[in-house]
């Protein structure tokens, strides 16, 4: 959403009384919901938040040496045939083994969810998580696509911050992975937008002191260098000429919480076009495992957001 | 030299290069012409050259407090200033500027600025296992806009403001005093 965030700005500066706007939002609590304290099991999620499991797919043999995982925010997902064409033809893509995926959508009357289908074109299981609903009765939330089983799945709910519009539920879905006689835990995020670093931090730590002392931890810390005005207005003079490293602020913290930090030098992971900017604020971290290398896929153009990839080793 | 590599940027970079000296010297020719011709009649800028404002938004960010003294009809030096807190994050910003002012009447013109911008980002933590960061740039600021002086002072300023973090746009409106 970096795109709608610019373009938000740019509409704003025009309109001075944002100013006022943006101040008064700023007088807002720090959070306005703590978020939960455990992963819910999907089993104890019912209505119009059900969360989806499906292991339709035969368990893939277990990696050689080191295992893809692929975290990408799809921009809602609405090109599934996209999608499924970038992590079949792409062939750092199509090496994936397990893949975070960002924003997506399902929607009703469009023959089951979208995860789900970008699953089973590619041969892989999924666990959904909807964050929220949409009046029609579709929802918008994370997934994680597996070669192999997903033998548990849960939602954390993330501390809740009022952003004056747009605000929206943040969650965090975590997987365990049955690869061989081996366990894998994934964890995937998606983090508000128009919040400044130690409010980030805040509502990631939530998740991290519940992550595994093992595990791949990866997804859209949407880490925008900016410094944000009453959560409405990003100050671009101080961002032109001091940009604050909100995504290094991040890899400090997973690093102090005993993670390894393999995509810090990706680079940028938007997808914008100019005169729009782009910026990293996709990263994937690992605490106990060993990652031997990492990379964005820039030629993956389906959402406003590039691939980033990770191999870990595989033991 | 340029490297082989740097041409392409460089090419696509001549153009605006060729549009920012243009502009330039048909500023310096206006500014030239004007002091050349002495208004029929004494301007706002020469009775009150001195300028106080209080900016919402423009070149501090969020607000800024400046001050201006006009030493000539059409010309001006000045600064803004802003040191603004939020959520525990200090952000000071000091931006110091040359005026000119390339039509113009008694009290209103057009208002064109350039100049330099700093900025110092302190972001303290509030969270166990972050120490912290900061940030700190300099970089460049130009801005055009509309100003209305007598006493009273009111200006509107398109600005763009770049550095290493690239080039951002942004504006904002003054309201201020002048005297003499």
């Amino acid at each position: 959403m970096t795109a709608g965030a610019l373009r938000a700005s740019v509409r704003s500066i025009a309109l001075p009384a944002a100013a006022a706007l943006a101040l008064a939002a700023g007088a807002c609590a720090r959070h306005d919901h703590p978020g939960g304290d455990r992963f819910v099991p999907f089993a104890e999620i019912q209505g119009e938040l059900q969360p989806e499991l499906a292991n339709d797919a035969p368990p893939a043999a277990p990696p050689s040496g080191t295992l893809r995982v692929v975290t990408y925010n799809v921009h809602y997902g609405a090109d599934v045939a996209g999608l499924t064409a970038a992590f079949l033809d792409v062939p750092s893509l199509a090496a994936a083994g397990v893949v975070l995926l960002e924003e997506i959508d399902a929607h009703p009357g469009e023959g089951g969810t979208r995860a789900a289908r970008l699953a089973s074109a590619l041969g892989m299981n999924h666990a959904f998580a909807p964050a929220w609903a949409y009046p029609d009765g579709g929802t918008h939330g994370l997934a994680v696509l597996s070669r192999w089983p997903i033998t548990s799945a849960g939602v954390l709910d993330l501390p809740y911050f009022e952003l004056g519009s747009a605000s929206e539920r943040r969650i965090a879905l975590r997987v365990t992975l049955q690869i061989g006689d081996r366990e894998l835990v994934v964890i995937a995020i998606h983090l508000d937008t128009r919040i400044n670093v130690n409010d980030r931090l805040t509502q990631l730590s939530s998740a991290v002191q519940l992550a595994d002392p093992a595990c791949v931890f990866g997804g859209d810390f949407n880490t925008l260098p900016f410094v944000w005005a009453g959560r409405y207005l990003p100050l671009l003079p101080q961002d032109a000429v001091a940009p604050v490293d909100v995504a290094g602020a991040v890899d400090q913290y997973m690093v102090n919480q005993g993670f390894l930090a393999p995509t810090a030098h990706s680079g940028d992971t938007t997808n914008d076009s100019p005169p729009l900017p782009n910026f990293k604020i996709d990263s994937i971290y690992l605490r106990g495992y060993e990652a031997t290398g990492s990379a964005v896929e820039r030629s993956a153009t389906v959402s406003d957001h590039f691939p980033l990839w990770v191999d870990v080793v595989w033991p | 030299m340029i490297a082989l590599t740097n041409v392409p940027r460089a090419m696509r970079l001549a153009p605006v290069l060729l549009r920012l000296i243009a502009a330039a010297a048909w500023l310096a020719g206006g500014v030239a012409a004007a002091a050349e011709d002495p208004p029929a009649e004494r301007s706002a800028r020469l009775e009150a050259p001195h300028a106080v404002y209080f900016e919402v938004l423009g070149k501090g960010g969020v607000y800024g407090v400046g001050y201006d003294w006009a030493f000539a009809d059409r010309l001006a030096v000045g600064g803004t200033a802003s040191f603004v807190v939020i959520d525990d994050q200090r952000v000071v910003t000091l931006a110091p500027y040359v005026s000119a002012y390339p039509f113009a009447g008694r009290s209103s013109a057009l208002l064109v600025q350039f100049g330099a911008e700093f900025v110092h980002v302190s972001v303290p933590s509030t969270v166990p296992g972050f120490s912290g960061t900061t940030s700190t740039g300099l970089g460049g600021q130009f801005s055009v806009g509309y100003e209305f002086r007598s006493r009273f002072l009111f200006r509107f300023l398109a600005t763009g403001v770049f550095g290493r973090g690239g080039f951002r746009p942004w504006a904002g409106i003054g309201l201020g005093g002048a005297f003499r």
